[in-house]
């Protein structure tokens, strides 16, 4: 057992800009835990995962932490346990409760023939987790005697972490002198009857990349741009469909990694959110003037000024004297408080879409495909998340609702515009 | 492979139905697949109950520590007469309610309510010994208190049998018209000796009236969708 004065010398992390709202905004309905996961080609070998996770967590020092909680902020402090990973249950991305899996704020789970990876959202975003799933992949697959090297992202678990990957980048690059203003219109929220207690629906949606490409590029727009003017139009047809008067903007939250225009190596926090919309006050929309309107918001935001302005607000709010001094129970209140009346209030989704993910020749054999999902949030009961892997593009849509309005619009227009639609379910 | 012939997606060949529009898979050439496992496991992983211990240790401090300010100053400073007894006993009866079921989670809810019953009569006794006045208990509290408890005991063995939230609500909204009848009359028995209704019976109408309302809109399913969804938390 640690003493007192192994505890106090135990190496520790503050929490980078993004991270300082995940603990103060958690609660069971909202559980601010995103999953990534690898369907293999063969079987899961319990064991060997279990040896592969082992050997990987040493490389990923801020993966291997327990979340503390100081007299003004949040902290992580190394976590010298030994994660155990476990079979997969019907409703992923629960939350995290912190004194349980040994203080991990992660799990690692296998059914039949998938791997997965739940990360609490505090310890890094999605390329940060991607970069650790695939070191854990090529790590089994090594141990199963398919030797795989340390290349496209795969981190070499042989080699010392480095401080870069620990960086806060937020304070790095947040040096923008203009403070973009937070406020936007509210946007519509989808309402639906609740699904049974800590259950969350999941709909996965397999697509060919090429065809779904093919698709976006007739529009005129990008994949990213595409899904999103999809679910814009899905969401717009639901709230007709629903009939209420008062007929509120549909916008949907888009993170943007960062690291395409600062660079960095860190594998914790590094995104931004922009929310593209419609208003549907000012008259009918056809898809293609949603994907217009997508394609030039994403074009007029999405650059290096817009979201360093957009940074930069959220690091002096962090940094403000009075912010600072606040006790933590005062702040955790307060940042809830906020960010359920007002952060989830100004958009009626999320889409995240993680990109092509890329692997050594040596493992990719070995992967049938890629998946991403969301965990639940207060207000906005259907989010989406999409990543690709060679020719197979994975939608996954998690619900807290029992109607399947808005994945059933956004999977039909999509087979509309011809491309092929594979779904599996965990809805019985 | 199976399509759904409504979404036109193509399913899992383990779906008996369409997850976007629950469409029932019907392909004879491709029969759904019963053996193969289904893309997700069927077991759900409930969220632990580790935090009630804390809490209820919380509860138990929340009711010693003052119990026992109150008793040593009762004794320390103010010797005539006990009324200590009156905190002690209402945090004691808080503790019944609370604190045990939090301590002991596996016990059935019925166990508590007749353990809650009890001591709010044991407490209701307490006070007419140490009080000026007695007789009251047997004649009021007694008939008061299990009118109440008998409520709450229908109440939550509906609930236990998952009926519908408005027809709880229905009967639910006759349990306080029953309670305000009881009372009046009880007080009304050992006050006057005579029975002459009158304010339970605006709280009973108003409880009907509001328990008709509840029916009307159960037996709509047009109406309980809309209301579904305009209620939801």
């Amino acid at each position: 057992m640690k003493t007192n004065e192994t505890r106090v010398n135990a190496p520790w992390l503050r929490l980078d800009n993004a991270a300082k709202l995940y603990p103060a905004i958690q609660k069971k309905g909202w559980s601010s835990v995103f999953r990534l996961s690898a369907r293999m080609r063969e079987k899961v070998d319990p064991s060997l995962l279990q040896k592969a996770l082992e050997q990987t967590l040493p490389r990923f020092p801020g993966f291997a932490v327990r979340m503390r909680r100081g007299v003004f902020w949040y902290y992580l402090e190394h976590n010298a346990g030994t994660p155990l990973v476990r079979p997969e249950a019907a409703n992923p991305c629960r939350r995290m409760r912190w004194h349980e899996n040994g203080g991990f704020l992660f799990r690692v789970s296998y059914y039949e023939r998938r791997i997965a990876l739940e990360v609490f959202h505090a310890l890094c975003d999605g390329t940060g987790g991607m970069a650790f799933l695939k070191t854990l992949l090529a790590r089994y697959q090594t141990l199963k005697g398919n030797a795989v090297p340390a290349a496209d992202g795969v981190f070499d678990v042989e080699q010392a972490p480095r401080p870069e990957e620990l960086e806060d980048a937020y304070a790095r690059y947040a040096t923008s002198s203009v403070r973009q203003s937070r406020r936007e219109p509210k946007a519509y929220q989808v309402r639906g009857r609740r699904a049974p207690k800590n259950m969350l629906h999941i709909i996965v949606g397999e697509l060919d990349t090429v065809k779904a490409l093919a698709a976006a590029r007739g529009f005129g727009v990008t994949l990213t741009e595409y899904l999103v003017a999809v679910l814009i139009r899905a969401l717009y047809l639901q709230q007709k469909s629903a009939g209420k008067r008062g007929i509120k903007p549909v916008k949907v939250s888009v993170p943007v990694n960062l690291r395409r225009f600062f660079p960095t190596e860190s594998v914790r926090n590094f995104s931004q959110y922009v929310n593209p919309g419609i208003d549907p006050n000012y008259g009918d929309y056809s898809f293609e003037e949603i994907a217009e309107q997508v394609h030039h918001f994403m074009r007029m935001n999405v650059n290096a000024k817009f979201l360093n302005a957009r940074m930069a607000v959220n690091v002096a709010s962090e940094r403000n004297p009075l912010t600072r001094v606040m006790p933590l129970f005062i702040k955790k209140a307060v940042l809830a408080l906020i960010f359920r009346r007002v952060g989830e209030a100004l958009f009626t989704s999320t889409l995240t879409n993680l990109g092509a993910v890329r692997v050594p020749a040596q493992l990719a054999g070995h992967v049938e495909r890629f998946e991403a999902m969301l965990g639940p949030s207060y207000k906005n009961p259907v989010n989406c998340a999409a990543v690709s892997f060679e020719n197979r593009l994975a939608v996954s849509f998690a619900s807290t609702i029992c109607e399947t309005e808005v994945e059933r619009l956004f999977f039909t227009q999509i087979v509309k515009h011809g491309v092929p639609v594979k779904i599996e379910s965990n809805r019985t | 492979m199976s399509y759904c012939v409504n979404c036109g997606v193509e399913l899992d060949r383990t779906a008996k139905r369409c997850a976007l529009c629950a469409t029932e898979v019907v392909n004879p050439r491709s029969p759904v697949d019963t053996r193969s496992p289904r893309p997700f496991p069927g077991y759900v992983d409930r969220l632990g109950a580790a935090d009630s211990r804390f809490s209820a240790l919380f509860i138990v401090m929340m009711w010693a520590l003052p119990s026992a300010i109150c008793v040593a100053v009762n004794l320390l400073f103010h010797s005539s007469g006990f009324w200590a007894a009156y905190p002690v006993g209402a945090l004691g009866l808080v503790f019944l309610c609370a604190g045990l079921p939090a301590l002991f989670r596996r016990v059935s809810v019925y166990v508590f309510l007749l353990i809650g019953t009890c001591g709010a009569l044991a407490y209701l006794y307490l006070i007419e010994l140490l009080g000026p006045t007695h007789g009251w208990w047997a004649a009021v509290a007694l008939p008061i208190t299990l009118a109440a408890s008998a409520s709450v005991f229908v109440l939550v063995a509906l609930g236990k049998r998952k009926v519908r939230p408005l027809y709880l609500c229905c009967i639910g909204m006759l349990a306080p018209a029953a309670v305000s009848v009881a009372v009046e009359t009880t007080c009304l028995l050992y006050i006057t000796g005579a029975v002459t209704l009158r304010w339970s019976v605006i709280v009973t109408v108003v409880c009907l009236s509001i328990s008709l309302l509840c029916l009307a809109i159960g037996r709509n399913s047009r109406a309980m969708a809309k209301l579904q969804r305009r209620m939801h938390i």
